[in-house]
């Protein structure tokens, strides 16, 4: 059969099974949605329809009020114990935190990055590994000595403690990300560079942090969603209320007041995640292609 | 390129000095903690007792059980991760409309914080109020409302599936990437000798992306290991202990009970799962490469 002969083929099937294939994806598309946007709805529910059985599917008087609230406006709730948690603080700690960390982060890595990609030095390939494994301990088994280590440099109760924390643990990543990316930008640019005159310190700058900037890009908005979304440390390294970041303070929320207040949890949840939504909606093409080839070509 | 062979090292050093301190030294620090009899409320019990606390986490049947529920965890996790990543992967390798709607927001469950996601599903699996209970009930599924997260019963799978949730889009996203790598004329070439979609799907396309697969499955069972937050946020490994695995009840332990050396062993129990998931990492690693 011609080529010609297959697409009708093709095509022919396709029209038998578009509905099985639309129902498909959108059954996908509900079951990755449909949480998120409860979330969303039930932040808009006023106290006296949260509750409301049988469950409402739409807020019928949707109200902004629980927003308001988190950002210490009005709302005459004088009880509400979100009144008195002052989460927008919480927001500027996390926003501290995760953005000192990035820039740190993204730095060290790129110029790390940099030795593993374009230099062949003896130990490499140990040391690359090295770092797969370092990525792979889960916080808690190595919570005790950090904690001990952290409050003899006196940090117990310091943002820094979580910065430096967040940092070293973002590092393996973000370096493994990079030499992959930096592997692909081609070395001739800069030994082009380098033959015109431009010494390696200038080609880095003006070669690699260009071309490289969307992996490095990457590097950073990857580690900004750790460091933002950090819980079991910034637990308890950090114990006065005014220098919680955002996930400690929606948990004390949800352990504190559980779900007689959802729709104020919820507003909560929703605003501590909108950062991140619209950081990945920005660069989500890069994001995934570079992720993808970065952690599965490794 | 280059000949001053110190340079590469001056480049890591910094970075492999922030590991050395706080990574490495620590899991050697928990090494030793776990031969001690520490306890942060009696004094002078920082001192080497050899396997002794290794013994008595041994025969704590509570213990036991969380260390195997550890490994349950990882296995049914990241199991269900790639059944449903393999089909949603599977499914958005094609050019079908409906992809372009789903690609855009596919990543939102995983770039969620854990604590919003375990704050979202605690809500939705509500006993009274849950939207999942209204739905199978309405569906007459069940006839009333279970406290999912509540119950013995449910508790663990339940709170693996809210994991499975947040690991899906990137399961299916690193899956998808890797069958658009499967040839097009093999694909043909299998069509012309009359294979079906099934067929073609095991015989061609699976042995294609195997090697992508295992790494896959690797990154997810260390997912799958690492994860607190979700569970302590759901559940707080409760009730009745539950949905504790090491890391939720480590974090306890730690905040709470103080018996810094049982801490220190399940430490080394922790580890000695990942070092051997490690392990397997490494193997499939070198046969790749």
């Amino acid at each position: 059969m011609t080529t010609a002969g297959w697409k009708t083929l093709t095509n022919l099937k396709k029209k038998t099974r578009p509905v099985l294939i639309n129902l498909f994806g959108i059954a996908v598309i509900i079951y990755c949605l449909f949480p998120i946007l409860w979330l969303f709805i039930s932040s808009l529910k006023p106290k006296s329809e949260l509750f409301d059985l049988p469950i409402r599917y739409f807020a019928q008087n949707p109200t902004l009020d629980y927003y308001g609230r988190l950002f210490g406006l009005g709302g005459p709730g004088g009880q509400n114990i979100v009144n008195r948690l002052p989460f927008l603080i919480y927001l500027k700690n996390s926003f501290f935190v995760a953005g000192i960390s990035v820039i740190i982060v993204v730095f060290l890595s790129a110029v790390a990055g940099y030795a593993f990609s374009r230099y062949h030095f003896r130990g490499r390939n140990g040391l690359l590994l090295s770092l797969i494994v370092t990525r792979m301990l889960p916080g808690p088994a190595i919570m005790l000595p950090v904690y001990v280590m952290i409050s003899k440099l006196g940090l117990i109760d310091n943002l820094w403690s979580l910065i430096l924390v967040h940092t070293v643990f973002g590092l393996p990543m973000g370096i493994w990300l990079s030499t992959s990316f930096i592997d692909n930008i081609p070395i001739e640019l800069e030994e082009a560079a380098i033959i015109d005159g431009c010494s390696r310190v200038g080609a880095f700058f003006r070669i690699i942090l260009p071309l490289g900037w969307i992996g490095l890009a990457t590097v950073g908005i990857f580690h900004f969603l750790g460091s933002w979304s950090e819980f079991a440390f910034a637990s308890i390294l950090i114990e006065s209320q005014k220098l919680r970041t955002a996930p400690v303070g929606l948990a004390e929320f949800i352990f504190n007041i559980q779900s007689a207040q959802f729709n104020q949890i919820g507003a909560a949840a929703i605003t501590m995640s909108l950062p991140l939504i619209v950081l990945f909606m920005m660069i989500q093409k890069q994001f995934v292609r570079g992720f993808v080839s970065g952690s599965v070509k490794g | 390129m280059g000949k001053k062979t110190y340079i590469p090292f001056v480049l890591i050093g910094p970075v492999y000095l922030l590991i050395m301190l706080f990574i490495a030294y620590p899991v050697i620090e928990i090494i030793r903690i776990s031969f001690t009899s520490w306890h942060f409320l009696i004094p002078n019990s920082d001192v080497f007792v050899g396997f002794e606390t290794y013994k008595a986490v041994l025969n704590d049947p509570l213990l036991i059980k969380i260390i195997w529920r550890t490994i349950l965890w990882m296995l049914m996790g990241t199991a269900f991760s790639l059944l449903l990543g393999l089909a949603i992967g599977y499914f958005l390798s094609f050019d079908y409309p409906i992809n372009r709607v789903l690609r855009a927001v596919i990543i939102l469950p995983w770039i969620l914080p854990p604590v919003v996601t375990a704050t979202i599903w605690q809500w939705m699996l509500n006993g009274k109020y849950g939207v999942i209970n209204d739905i199978l009930v309405r569906m007459h599924l069940i006839p009333e409302g279970v406290p999912w997260l509540a119950q013995l019963s449910t508790a663990f799978i339940a709170v693996n599936m809210v994991l499975v949730w947040k690991n899906v889009p990137l399961v299916s996203l690193l899956l998808s990437a890797a069958f658009q790598g499967v040839p097009e004329d093999m694909l043909e070439a299998a069509k012309i000798d009359g294979a079906n979609g099934w067929q073609r799907f095991w015989r061609i396309v699976f042995p294609y992306i195997k090697g992508i697969f295992s790494s896959v499955a690797v990154i997810v069972s260390i997912w799958c290991i690492q994860q607190f937050t979700i569970i302590w946020i759901a559940t707080q490994g409760g009730p009745a202990n539950a949905t504790h695995i090491l890391p939720t009840y480590i974090y306890q332990m730690f905040s709470q009970n103080y018996q810094f050396g049982k801490l220190g062993v399940l430490s080394i129990f922790n580890l000695l799962i990942l070092v051997i998931t490690a392990i397997v990492y490494l193997r499939l690693f070198r046969k790749q490469h």
